[in-house]
């Protein structure tokens, strides 16, 4: 009898509740919406201003007169979430608003190592009647080619100013030696020096052909004979240092579109680097590998390897890895911009992966075409 | 030290002044994440000057962490928080000692560049102290963004990623035996080297003991009284591969001061 009047009640109660709940949730919303309609009968700027805000391409913060976030657009947003990524930015815009708070106009330039680089720039200007605003723009493009444009000067006054050097100082020392023998030497080292100034020309020509892109009249390039070709020009060098030179057990018969010249050009300086950077008695690997929309063309050796935070800056002209590793190979610091620059001609992608110490992995991956005769 | 460069008006509330303490403590550590991989470049491509650079700019993070003591002391004095704002408040003052720590060791290892200037480091520890620098980097982040999030599984799973660092600390230093009796280093060049490995490792077990703290804030629980939080301990020889040195510089975090 008890349980049964419990449960009448109960269920009294419960059917009140949820009409309750309805009209509290009617009720919020309708006083929500009247707010938002008086707001926008009283002030129809905050709403116009929050918009355009929004639509800004830079990451934009106001701050009223006491300090307190009054708009912001979702890039300003995030740069004030306590994110590890945007934290330091976060940090320097905060001290930047304050700072222009006090009537002073800021402008603080935040770098972040990365790596990629970074760098943001922070303008932070006092609004009228107290507050301020603050943009960041995002400028690590600029910074990245900046570094590219400064490391480009720098090594191509190295590889082409050095030998120049060389010359001219050894032709001198020439001109006052007596000794036979001696002045052999020097021719020797004068011949050596323009050998290297000639082949960094050449390679800096080919490039320059390379860029302009395809040659016209592309045709059918059979992979196998391109890997054929390359490893008959290198055996001789691979074997001199014991290092072995590993091509697919069996024909591929994978075909590429496009200049048999050009691939054959950049899979030469891939295996090249893998030879030169590897230690005597290593292992250099030839790969061809076949998925539904590309051939990826892969070249691992078992050398020296390349220091993460240079991975991303291999395929610029002249770039070099850490000068300070003492391994003088006689490149030109071209090599594999020319590589790029044949991969993007031929409309696919090329990436390296590497551990130092352990050894490196270029993977060109390359359109498949239709796939050859035997 | 904050109210003076900010007004103190911008603090209106109590969760604003947690929020600024949040903010400062994540800025603290992305300080931190962005000099572990400058200081491992710097010390590869042995650069003086932004060795240099790396020291002097650890001024900015003691600053930061005055900053940060001084406004959980405030809270603290003036809010009397309860509950879980408490302990945000304590964890955080373990924290910030945490991250400055961090700071010193990264500190530490651009002075070691200093020491090693000419030594020739082979290949394979030069990846083996570049896969370090990540994995510390990794770990800093991943525990910075457990404490921003409230993620309690997160941070207690930084101990056991925390053991690819320690693997690769052995590896390291087995490396360097290695080289020495190639005699590609002299002994000296070795325990510098072993000393730059013993920072980074360090590192990582800071970044532990910050998911510990972020565990405790989360979940009340306090962190195991074994573990990271006894690192300080000189280190087992059959651990780390490094030998036993209570009074010598391996001694806890092998700090240069």
């Amino acid at each position: 009898m008890v349980a049964a009047l419990l449960a009448v009640v109960s269920g009294v109660l419960g059917v009140l509740l949820v009409r309750t709940r309805r009209q509290l949730v009617v009720a919020r919303r309708s006083t929500t919406q009247r707010a938002g309609e008086l707001e926008a009968l009283v002030d129809p700027e905050p709403s116009e201003l929050r918009r355009v805000v929004n639509a800004l391409p830079v990451a934009t913060v106001i701050v009223d007169a006491s300090g307190t976030v009054r708009v912001s657009n979702r890039a300003g947003e995030e740069v004030l979430e306590p994110r590890i990524e945007s934290a330091l930015v976060g940090r320097a815009v905060r001290s930047s608003l304050a700072e222009a708070a006090t009537g002073r106009r800021v402008r603080h330039i935040e770098e972040l190592f990365g790596p990629p680089l970074e760098r943001h720039i922070i303008t932070a200007v006092p609004l009228e009647g107290g507050g301020a605003v603050a943009v960041v723009q995002d400028d690590s493009d600029v910074a990245r080619t900046e570094a590219v444009r400064r490391d480009f000067v720098a090594n191509i006054s190295h590889e082409l100013k050095t030998p120049v050097g060389a010359v001219t100082l050894l032709a001198e020392m020439l001109a006052d030696e007596t000794d036979p023998a001696t002045a052999k030497r020097f021719a020797a080292s004068i011949e050596a020096e323009v050998g290297r100034l000639g082949r960094s020309v050449d390679d800096l020509l080919e490039l320059t052909q390379i860029e302009f892109g395809l040659p016209d009249g592309s045709a059918d390039v059979p992979l196998d004979d391109v890997i054929e070709e390359v490893r008959s020009r290198l055996l001789s060098v691979a074997a001199e240092r014991s290092i072995s030179l590993e091509v697919p057990a069996e024909p591929t018969r994978l075909v590429v579109r496009g200049d048999r010249r050009q691939l054959g050009s950049a899979l030469f300086n891939l295996v090249d680097n893998a030879v030169k950077y590897s230690d005597d008695g290593g292992t250099v690997r030839i790969e061809l590998r076949r998925s539904p929309d590309a051939i990826a063309v892969e070249v691992s050796d078992s050398g020296i390897g390349i220091p993460g935070t240079d991975l991303e800056r291999i395929f610029e002209r002249f770039y070099r890895v850490d000068r300070a590793r003492g391994r003088d190979t006689g490149g030109t610091g071209l090599g594999l911009a020319i590589v790029r620059h044949v991969v993007h001609n031929h409309g696919g992608s090329v990436e390296a992966a590497s551990t130092e110490g352990v050894g490196s992995t270029f993977v060109m991956k390359l359109p498949a075409a239709q796939e050859a005769h035997p | 030290m904050t109210a003076v460069t900010e007004p103190r008006d911008i603090r209106k509330t109590f969760h604003d002044d947690l929020a600024d303490i949040t903010n400062q403590l994540v800025a603290m550590a992305a300080l931190v994440t962005d000099t572990i991989p400058r200081v491992t470049e710097t010390l590869l491509s042995i650069d003086l000057a932004e060795a240099e650079a790396i020291i002097e700019a650890d001024d900015v993070l003691d600053a930061l962490m005055v900053e940060v003591e001084e406004s959980c002391y405030r809270v603290l004095a003036l809010q009397q928080p309860m509950a879980g704002d408490m302990r945000a408040i304590v964890a955080a003052i373990r924290m910030v000692a945490e991250i400055e720590r961090s700071g010193d060791l990264a500190v530490n290892i651009a002075k070691a560049t200093r020491r090693i200037y000419g030594v020739t480091i082979t290949p394979r520890l030069r990846g083996l102290i570049a896969s370090m620098g990540e994995e510390a980097g990794r770990l800093y982040r991943l525990a910075m963004q457990a404490y921003a999030e409230g993620d309690a599984p997160m941070a207690a799973a930084l101990d056991d990623l925390d053991d690819r660092l320690d693997a690769l600390h052995r590896d390291y230093i087995a490396e360097i035996f290695v080289a020495h009796d190639e005699e590609q280093l002299t002994l000296q060049e070795g325990v510098q080297l072993a000393l730059i490995g013993r920072y980074y490792e360090r590192i990582g077990d800071h970044a532990v003991n910050i998911g510990e703290r972020v565990r405790y804030m989360v979940t009340g629980a306090l962190p195991e009284q074994q573990g990271p939080d006894q690192a300080d301990e000189p280190p087992a020889s059959d651990s780390d591969g490094v030998p036993d040195t209570p009074s010598g510089p391996l001694a806890g975090d092998g700090a240069d001061e």
